[in-house]
């Protein structure tokens, strides 16, 4: 039987600030979002994923029944310690579950979700549990930090009912030096600052990632009905999947970034919600995921049938509290 | 003065403090949150059983705490916020319980509004983060943005 999405659920902070708001404090910002999300200062990754999780356990799955948990976030709240013991307490799952934990770059959901699926097809059980939740940090002095911004999804994965099932998949990998990192022991993320040398390699790799997929499953751009690109700034899904041969139609549907900003690990599958909201059965998506230094994973879905959900869309828009500049600086703990 | 838990226990009862996992008398039915060695209702001394709480509820009573009177575990959260509203919560299964009233606040807190449970971080104390339940009000769908501190949407 076919392993694929049986629920989903995502979360998102009500803070928020405006690109405006960072004009009028810094005189610039160096990111192209209208409203991004932000942690409340007694939230982080742990939280928000529980919140997410609790929408997509919400759907009438029996918590006990999870026997796979998949974790993900460049942004735990512990450097190391094991989070699945936290969340399995939280969300009251049984402790005899396996579990993994993935973090090493915004790919880490991808990672998850993947390895959810694969480890369900050998035979780990029946349900599985995939959390991906970020709210990274950076120097506010430095351009990087001011996309950066809070939110997390969550899939029940399995062989009953599914919503959509995971068709096939794509991963390439490249060295790329400078790009979005944070040396360990540091709280910050950094990059050179070069985005035309940075942004290359995304491009390259996520064109090629997606090629690959596509080749694979012998099909076109216009066989797909949306394809979701990992959205670092607004920008580049849209150059890279028009250069692939994908429509605006296609791209669209699958970008928040406008209204959220950088989601960090959980942006694409935030997008995917999204797009399973609106997607009728029968139809395709492809979801390219991308993690600095550099890592790709492409996969794609068939939409088996429609949900009945608060769409994310109009979640989005619920309770915002708008934080001015110095305010931001205090929930971030920067100041 | 703050009162200082330490982390066994807080550990021990982690079940309560992230999903509200109380008692249940089954002498007399009486649901117990906190847990607690016997039942306030009957006396019984044996025979509970756990149940996880649903995590909804009305405020029964609230007050506002003022940054400094804020306890020393909570001072860096009052530093931030200023001010924080803690609630005295009557669960829909019976027992009250006190916490934290957190964002989305709403304009002004009533008595009867309904809250429901949310996980977050309480105080991080010897480096360890509590977690814990705290309070959100449950508001109406499609409620418009709201705006604080004069903040109006660009």
């Amino acid at each position: 039987m076919e392993i694929g999405i049986i629920s989903y659920g995502t979360y998102f902070p009500s803070l928020r600030i405006t690109r405006a708001e960072y004009q009028k404090a810094l005189g610039s910002c160096g990111a192209s979002f209208s409203e991004k999300t932000v942690a409340d200062f007694d939230e982080d990754s742990l939280t928000m994923g529980i919140a997410a999780a609790k929408d997509a356990l919400a759907e009438g799955i029996n918590p006990e029944e999870i026997s796979l948990l998949a974790w993900a976030s460049t942004s735990p709240p512990y450097s190391e310690k094991s989070l699945s013991g936290s969340l399995t307490e939280m969300l009251g799952l049984r402790k005899n579950l396996f579990s993994t934990e993935h973090g090493q770059s915004t790919r880490a959901g991808g990672e998850a979700f993947l390895t959810a699926i694969s480890l369900l097809k050998g035979g780990f059980g029946q349900k599985a549990l995939v959390i991906i939740a970020d709210s990274a940090r950076a120097n506010v002095k430095d351009p990087i930090e001011h996309g950066l911004a809070a939110g997390s999804a969550a899939f029940i994965l399995g062989r009953e009912n599914p919503l959509a099932v995971v068709d096939g998949f794509a991963a390439q990998v490249q060295e790329n030096l400078g790009e979005r990192f944070r040396k360990a022991g540091s709280n910050d993320l950094k990059d050179i600052g070069v985005k035309t040398f940075t942004s290359k390699a995304y491009e390259n790799l996520m064109a090629n990632t997606v090629n690959e997929l596509m080749e694979k499953e012998n099909q076109k751009p216009a066989d797909y009905n949306y394809i979701i690109l990992h959205e670092m700034d607004n920008r580049l899904p849209l150059k890279v999947g028009k250069k692939l041969g994908f429509r605006e139609e296609q791209i669209i549907p699958g970008q928040l970034y406008e209204n959220t900003g950088d989601t960090g690990a959980a942006s694409p599958f935030l997008s995917l919600a999204a797009v399973l909201d609106q997607a009728k059965p029968g139809e395709k998506i492809i979801v390219a995921v991308y993690g600095s230094g550099a890592g790709t994973l492409a996969f794609s879905l068939t939409v088996r049938r429609a949900v009945d959900k608060i769409p994310l869309r109009e979640k989005l828009n619920y309770d915002k509290k708008y934080l001015n500049f110095i305010q931001y600086l205090k929930v971030k703990r920067y100041l | 003065m703050g009162a200082h838990i330490s982390i066994p226990m807080y550990q021990r009862a982690v079940k309560q403090r992230y999903r509200l996992v109380g008692l249940k008398c089954q002498n007399c039915g009486q649901i117990i949150f906190p847990p607690k060695a016997g039942c306030k209702s009957c006396g019984a001394l044996a025979n509970f059983s756990e149940v996880e709480l649903s995590g909804r509820g009305k405020i029964y009573s609230y007050t506002v705490i003022a940054g400094a009177g804020a306890p020393p575990e909570f001072a860096e959260e009052a530093a931030y916020r200023g001010s924080y509203p803690v609630v005295l919560v009557a669960l829909e299964e019976g027992p009250r319980i006190i916490a934290q009233l957190t964002e989305p606040l709403p304009p002004e807190i009533k008595i009867g509004m309904p809250v429901e449970m949310v996980l977050r971080q309480i105080y991080t104390e010897e480096d360890v983060i509590r977690y814990g339940y705290k309070f959100k009000v449950v508001e109406e769908k499609k409620k418009l943005a709201k705006t604080i501190a004069g903040i109006e949407k660009q």
